[in-house]
């Protein structure tokens, strides 16, 4: 892998921490295709079902009330054909005779009443609607019958008694004394030849055969009845089509004591089996019974029923194929933004040929296309980084690698250089010190001024060397316990000759917070602080020169040089660390030196791990300042522990 | 003019590759009354140290084959001359080569250029042990 790809992989490492989102663009999307899916259809649903069931209730109303008005008819229908079954009876003269001469006489022959009583059965038997013919006297005695032990009962007491001596007449239901149970009796008078009346002619309806009539259901389904109450009890006229309902006990329901109150109308409640059912009902003021006519609610809305599941069913599918072609599209949408966000991270991850496929010709596509651009111009990029990085990571090292010759060849050379000084020097304090025999004045100036010479060439030799060194890293830096105290009283001996020659009065400081002990390299920092109290002493011509140790912030300690000297013009800061650099190139020439001192003293400095920093006044002095890094020795630490 | 000493008892060896600075060295020892032997290289020293058991050695330490540290390494290999005190002539001193001449086993050390009028004190400051100050006699052995 390059460089330049492996620079943007460590980047890429870093922002991998990006969370993967939770929240899935395709689950939003077929949730939507749902939701917008089932929606309406639930809504029409909805509403569908009401009217739906506004509409089922009605016609089931309808239905309801034709059945009661046909039933109705039934029954009149009925009623008029049984009237007319008791005229034939006595229609025989020879038969109508001798009934009004049995009506008639107070001791009618047992012979007649046998005979008419035989006519009656005979008459009966032609027909089921009628269970009993019989025929009674003005005094409500019945003289005759198809069942002959209901001769000689008297009637009075009867409800029909009265008015069937009026006219044709139609007992409604009726609860009858003895037998338990409903009877309707219809009569017809009995007019002898002069047309009076001497009796009745009367026919115990057959409820069988009205029942019959009643529970015609045609159109009332499982559940469909229609049923008569009489008032007499709230009995049942006619049978329950359930079984376990007997016709004489008392029956409450709405449908019911309505009908029983003479309203006609329908209503939805529970009837007399507590079912809930929809019911029409009738008052039938000649009969005096109540018609009613139910179907349980549960199979009136059967239909609807089936048309609801009908509906949810096809709703449910509705919304699975919703969910299914809303799933597909997200994954037409998803899946390209899928596939360029993993050629994103990929190309993020270093990749860089990474590239996404364009499949189709919209938004999507447009993006990809977008990101492929896009992703080519980096890589040109990022290739043409990585080729000026290799370039100038080759020139440093070239630079790098020039600046070491330079160095191992000015250490060389100062070496060389200092040689033939060295004994210079020594011939000529050899030839000072009247070694070899007394010397003129003269000769002794001229000797003096050769030694000062080669002194001044060997420092400024000197200086070159520890710059060299220092650069070409040839130095190793000692990391042992020292006192500054100590380096404090060396450094004053060292410098106290040249101050009281000078005449400047030199102040040494110690921060009493400083530990009496530290880490590093005393000979180096003494070196350093030597260096600038040289300069220090050699720009000041009256005031002081102070030297501190204090203790900073950060884990650092500082030495301080100050002077009341000369000063640095502003411009001069920037540089005054820089090889051979004085002020000025006429400062060199009043004040001496080389110039290396203070590049010597920050190369000194940072080799130690700190820095050296000034600051100055043109006319009013200046303060050199070295921070070294503050490092206690172990059994201090622990000392101080304790 | 400088005070002479008398150093009559002193038999010293310098070793230098450099004859200027043997030169210079001698001509200071003998102005003060020693006797001086030279050489400019490492085996010679050697042969001379055990022929004349000198007070001590005085020797530059780099030269072309023998250099300094190896011969202070012979010397003190061999039990008849590893008390000779050996000083080493030390081109400028940066910082720390003065750590390292003395944790090498050197008596002590003597920055280039030798300081002429001052150099028989360096020496014998640099030489406590041996040098009886009250008399000036020099015993050949390490107290």
């Amino acid at each position: 892998m390059s460089a330049a790809t492996q620079a943007v992989k460590r980047q890429a490492t870093t922002s991998s921490a990006q969370p993967r989102f939770p929240t899935s663009l395709r689950s939003t999307l077929v949730a939507t295709f749902v939701l917008l899916s089932v929606l309406p259809v639930a809504s029409a649903l909805l509403l569908e079902m009401d009217r739906f069931g506004a509409q089922a209730e009605q016609q089931v109303t309808f239905q309801l009330n034709s059945i009661i008005e046909t039933k109705e008819d039934a029954i009149a229908v009925w009623l008029e054909q049984n009237q007319e079954k008791l005229e034939p009876i006595l229609a025989d003269d020879v038969d109508s005779a001798n009934v009004v001469e049995l009506l008639s006489s107070s001791e009618p022959s047992e012979t007649l009443r046998t005979n008419i009583s035989k006519h009656l059965t005979a008459m009966r038997e032609t027909q089921d609607d009628f269970t009993e013919y019989f025929l009674y006297d003005l005094d409500g005695e019945i003289a005759a019958s198809t069942d002959s032990a209901q001769i000689g009962k008297v009637v009075t007491l009867t409800p029909y008694f009265a008015p069937s001596l009026q006219g044709e007449h139609v007992e409604a239901p009726f609860y009858e004394v003895g037998s338990a149970s409903l009877a309707m009796i219809v009569t017809r008078p009995v007019l002898d030849t002069n047309g009076e009346v001497v009796g009745v002619l009367a026919g115990r309806l057959n409820l069988d055969q009205l029942g019959g009539v009643m529970t015609q259901r045609a159109g009332l389904g499982k559940t469909g009845e229609t049923y008569l109450v009489s008032l007499e009890n709230n009995y049942f006229v006619t049978p329950s089509r359930f079984e376990g309902y007997s016709l004489t006990r008392s029956y409450q329901s709405e449908g019911i004591n309505r009908a029983l109150a003479g309203e006609t109308g329908t209503s939805s409640y529970n009837n007399y089996r507590d079912k809930p059912v929809i019911g029409a009902y009738t008052w039938l003021p000649d009969l005096e019974v109540g018609l009613v006519a139910e179907i349980e609610r549960t199979e009136a809305f059967a239909a609807l029923q089936a048309a609801i599941q009908t509906s949810i069913i096809v709703a449910t599918a509705a919304a699975v194929i919703a969910a299914g072609i809303g799933f597909i599209a997200a994954l037409r949408i998803t899946r390209p933004i899928t596939e360029l966000t993993d050629v994103t991270r990929q190309f993020s991850e270093g990749d860089l040929d990474a590239r996404t496929r364009i499949t189709r010709r919209n938004e999507i596509g447009e993006l990809g296309y977008a990101f492929n651009t896009m992703a080519g111009r980096q890589q040109e990029t990022l290739v043409k980084l990585e080729a000026s990085v290799k370039e100038a990571r080759l020139a440093t090292a070239m630079a790098r690698e020039a600046n070491r010759l330079k160095s191992e060849f000015l250490a060389t050379m100062s070496h060389e250089l200092r040689t033939p000084l060295n004994a210079i020097i020594g011939f000529a304090e050899i030839l000072l010190a009247g070694m070899t025999g007394p010397i003129s004045e003269k000769v002794e100036h001229k000797l003096s001024r050769i030694h000062l010479n080669s002194r001044r060439l060997l420092e400024l030799i000197n200086n070159l060397l520890d710059l060299a060194k220092i650069e070409a890293g040839r130095v190793d830096v000692l990391h042992e316990p020292f006192s500054p105290a100590q380096i404090a009283t060396t450094l004053q001996a060292e410098m106290e000759s040249l101050a009281e020659r000078k005449g400047l009065a030199f102040r040494v400081l110690i921060d009493p917070r400083l530990p009496p002990q530290l880490v590093g390299d005393a000979m180096r920092i003494e070196q350093a602080a030597s260096n600038l109290l040289s300069n220090a002493f050699k720009f000041t011509n009256k005031g002081e020169v102070t030297l501190r140790f204090d203790a900073e912030k950060d884990e650092t300690w500082s030495v301080s040089v100050t002077d009341t000297g000369i000063g640095i013009p502003p411009h001069a800061l920037e540089y005054i660390f820089d090889e051979f650099r004085q002020v000025d190139s006429g400062s060199q020439r009043a004040y001496g030196g080389s110039g290396l001192g203070l590049a010597i003293t920050r190369n000194l400095a940072r080799i130690m791990g700190g820095d050296i920093r000034v600051s100055s006044k043109l006319g009013e002095g200046s303060t050199f300042t070295i921070s070294l890094p503050l490092v206690v020795p172990q059994a201090e630490l622990v000392e101080a522990v304790i | 003019m400088i005070h002479r000493e008398s150093l009559t008892t002193w038999t010293v060896v310098v070793v230098d590759d450099e004859p200027d600075s043997i030169e210079v060295v001698t001509d200071v020892l003998e102005f003060h009354g020693a006797r001086v032997h030279s050489t400019s290289n490492g085996h010679e020293a050697l042969d001379l140290a055990t022929a004349l058991k000198p007070t001590f050695i005085l020797t530059d330490l780099s030269m072309p084959g023998m250099d300094g540290w190896a011969l202070l390494s012979h010397l003190k290999k061999n039990p008849a001359l590893m008390n000779i005190p050996v000083i080493a002539l030390t081109a400028h001193a940066m910082t720390g080569d003065a750590e390292r001449v003395l944790a090498a086993g050197f008596t002590g050390y003597l920055s280039k250029p030798l300081a002429v009028m001052t150099l028989i004190s360096d020496i014998k400051q640099q030489l406590p042990a041996l040098v009886q100050q009250d008399n000036g006699k020099v015993t050949g052995q390490r107290v």
